[in-house]
């Protein structure tokens, strides 16, 4: 563009500001150099140059281009304090313009106040209906089934069979200590034949009666004192003291002798019960108590479902052996008693 | 260079994985959606809906993506219910109950509340998302499919709003 009269104090500005290209620069200076009335002097022009950009102290000028030209720019650099986005230079124009107006400190508060914080007292009441339940590895589950199950069987079979099992041997032994008390009744009476002693016997067939054993309160099987006293309060003869003797080992042995079987039984049990049986119903419940509730795919239900089977039949089987043992073990302590009121 | 150093194995949500998220973000998602729709039992749905297509997916969605996925569905979910609501609540309505708790209500945190009412729902959603979850932009742009642009304008209208409003409110008290 030309420089003319009109337009060179517009080119003559911004060479001032510094704002005029190296081609109008030249322009201009070769307009004054043909109009030199129109130049300004050195001194009527000294400081506007270095006014604007670099030879003010680095904090004036930073303060000067820091200072907000409006509310929306405020605003601008009050969100980004807010949200953490302002850097060094826009923090110190923020705060040098709240220095300036003081009523925009008020206007930041409130938005540091729009910040909103969640109220952590407000809990989702039905969390746990969200969770889903573990699934369990199937091998772990089918064994402790099946020990449980074996566990189960075994406690019932024993429970229903041990009453029975002490009540026949009771009525063995009954049986066997009326026989053994009428041997004992016939030699005394032979030997009172022999002897003619006047001295009273006592009827021993009286009291013999109410003799019964009682095996539903005590786990110990004893012998009721009825028929300890039946035997031991006989008048025994004091020249009779083969018999007399006789009868004290039979009641020692006889003691033992049913004790024992019965000793064993409990050994029995307690295995059964507190190793096998309870320690399973604990296992289940800490899996439980780990695991929370147990839920199954339909895959899974089906494989426990072919285990079950499986299971039931071994149950089956191992039934019969246990019945089969059971009835050997009642034999064997019949046979014990029997063996030893024939030896005696 | 073999092949499988180049291949990045994804997890994928798993049980426990997803049972945490539950740990973790159903309080979060709850009150999130309580913001939203003001009524606790349709909150409750919310979540658990969310809850329930989450896990219809949970072996498609990457471990790390979770939350994020858990909130996109939460704000489809809660947009969908409010556009409903919409159709089917009279205006009428809806202005007396929000006259109703703003005319008496002076406390500080509950006309910050009101206001908070008083956005658009996708502001309302940004800034919840900023401030009661603590997502950066990016991560709230791509729960509510906006670009990290639009979320930074959107939070920052909806500051402006709520100053607006809280300085209004604070002069009348």
């Amino acid at each position: 563009m030309k420089i003319t009269f009109d337009n060179y104090e517009a080119y003559y500005l911004d060479y001032l500001e510094g704002n005029l290209n190296q081609q109008d620069a030249e322009t201009l200076s070769a307009f004054l150099l043909l109009h030199p009335e129109l130049q300004l002097l050195e001194d009527e022009l000294p400081t506007l140059a270095p006014i604007l950009e670099t030879q003010l102290p680095t904090e004036i000028h930073t303060k000067i281009k820091a200072i907000p030209t409006s509310e929306t720019e405020f605003s601008e650099l009050a969100i980004g304090k807010i949200e953490g986005l302002l850097n060094e230079v826009e923090q110190a124009k923020l705060e040098s313009f709240i220095e300036q107006n003081k009523r925009y400190e008020n206007e930041f508060k409130l938005y540091k106040k729009t910040r909103l914080v969640a109220d952590t007292t407000i809990i989702y009441p039905k969390k746990s209906a969200l969770l889903k339940g573990r699934i369990l590895p199937i091998k772990p589950i089918i064994t402790i089934l099946a020990a449980a199950s074996v566990g189960v069987f075994i406690y019932l079979n024993l429970n229903t069979n041990n009453p029975n099992t002490k009540q026949d041997v009771a009525q063995v032994i009954h049986r066997q200590t009326h026989q053994k008390t009428i041997q004992t009744k016939h030699i005394e009476n032979q030997n009172e034949k022999i002897q003619l002693s006047s001295s009273p016997t006592t009827n021993l067939n009286s009291k013999h009666s109410d003799s019964t054993l009682d095996f539903s309160n005590n786990e110990e099987l004893t012998l009721p004192s009825s028929t300890y006293s039946n035997l031991s309060t006989t008048p025994v003869p004091e020249k009779d003291s083969i018999i007399q003797t006789q009868i004290s080992q039979i009641k020692i042995e006889k003691t033992q002798q049913i004790s024992n079987p019965i000793i064993t039984s409990k050994e029995v049990n307690k295995n059964l019960f507190t190793s096998s049986f309870s320690e399973t119903f604990d296992n289940l419940k800490e899996l439980k108590d780990f695991f929370g509730i147990v839920k199954l795919t339909k895959v899974q239900k089906e494989e426990i479902l072919a285990e079950t089977n499986k299971l039931h039949e071994r149950i089956s089987n191992a039934n019969l052996k246990a019945i089969t043992l059971i009835e050997k073990y009642k034999q064997s302590v019949v046979d014990q008693f029997n063996a030893f009121f024939t030896s005696k | 260079m073999q092949l499988n150093c180049l291949i990045v194995k994804r997890t994928f949500l798993k049980l426990a994985e997803y049972n945490n998220l539950v740990e973790q973000h159903a309080d979060g998602i709850y009150r999130f959606a309580l913001k939203h729709l003001k009524n606790e039992m349709d909150a409750q749905d919310i979540v658990q809906n969310t809850y329930l297509k989450t896990w219809e997916k949970h072996e498609t969605i990457a471990l790390e993506n979770g939350k994020s996925y858990l909130f996109t569905v939460a704000i489809n979910l809660i947009r969908n219910y409010v556009s409903y609501e919409k159709r089917f609540t009279s205006e009428e309505h809806a202005n007396h109950h929000s006259y109703n708790e703003s005319s008496s209500q002076f406390d500080l945190k509950e006309i910050l509340e009101n206001a908070l009412d008083q956005l658009p729902e996708i502001q309302k959603t940004v800034i919840l998302l900023r401030d009661y979850e603590g997502y950066n932009y990016e991560e709230i742009g791509k729960i509510t499919d906006l670009s990290e642009s639009q979320v930074k304008v959107y939070i920052f209208r909806a500051r402006k709003t709520l100053q607006g409003i809280l300085k209004d409110q604070t002069l009348v008290v």
